[in-house]
């Protein structure tokens, strides 16, 4: 049989040791072997929600709303905006048509992707600006091109009919 | 542990090698998870800025260390488990 003293030589035993004297296999409140059981578990959730996520990125995000009319072309010049609301008149839907210098429309929801502050556009800048933050967009693609914001604004889907144009719906 | 002479001795600690490589396997372990993790958000950014299709590498790599961690499981299972006292202490039971 081995000597305490030699055991306890070969293996001095810290003083948090000495004052929870539990061992390993005596510890029946967690052992490693449940923790490892439980990082796993945990990990196949994690999985599972980043599958989820996956399989949701091939739905097509884009909807198709009311059409809602916003303004006559021949009144909108080039390189102004003009703001309405789409889909509905609530706060939170506020949008704009842009008229780009070289002749195209382009809508997008005023609510910025970094903290759903307003966004309005500068064309003397040729930017879409957030005040809040100091955010910037690209007019034309609704990208974020500086500050804070990481994603593109809500692009509001347009129709031209009769020299009206119409939102027909919006694509993330 | 009480032996044939009436001391009682104190059990063996863990040998401090198998100790240390149980304890890095389950550090390891729980690294690759904070990793899922992180691989989460950065599914939950790309599909909110509408680039879902972008996300299913993510979803395959969080899938890779989830399969990771059920084959440790199944190996911990399989091996063949020791009694306590013996010379050697069983991976199953080390962890």
């Amino acid at each position: 049989m081995t000597d305490p003293e030699t055991t306890r030589r070969a293996w001095p035993r810290l003083h948090w040791q000495r004052e929870f004297p539990y061992q390993w296999n005596a510890d029946e409140a967690i052992s490693r072997r449940e923790l490892l059981n439980f990082a796993v578990y945990s990990s196949g959730a994690l999985f599972a929600a980043t599958a989820v996520l996956a399989g949701l990125g091939f739905i097509p995000r884009s909807s198709s709303g009311p059409g809602v009319e916003i303004a006559r072309a021949a009144d909108v010049p080039e390189g102004q905006a003009v703001y309405f609301h789409y889909p509905t008149s609530t706060l939170g839907d506020e949008a704009m048509l842009l008229h780009h210098p070289n002749g195209q429309f382009a809508a997008y929801n005023q609510t910025c992707t970094h903290l759903s502050c307003g966004v309005f556009y500068q064309p003397d800048q040729k930017r879409v600006f957030c005040p809040c933050h100091e955010g910037v967009f690209n007019p034309e693609t609704g990208e974020p091109v500086a500050g804070p914001p990481q994603r593109r604004l809500t692009r509001i889907t347009l129709r031209q009919q009769d020299g009206m144009i119409y939102a027909t719906g919006w694509e993330l | 542990m009480i032996s044939s002479d009436g001391n009682q001795h104190p059990i063996p600690l863990t040998p401090p090698g198998q100790d240390a490589l149980a304890t890095a396997a389950l550090v390891i372990g729980l690294l690759l998870m904070a990793l899922q993790l992180w691989l989460l958000t950065v599914a939950l950014e790309l599909f909110q800025s509408g680039r879902g299709l972008d996300i299913w590498p993510l979803a395959l790599i969080s899938g890779a260390i989830f399969a990771g961690g059920l084959g440790i499981l199944r190996l911990l299972r399989r091996r063949p488990g020791l009694r306590h006292g013996e010379s050697e202490v069983p991976l199953r039971e080390l962890l």
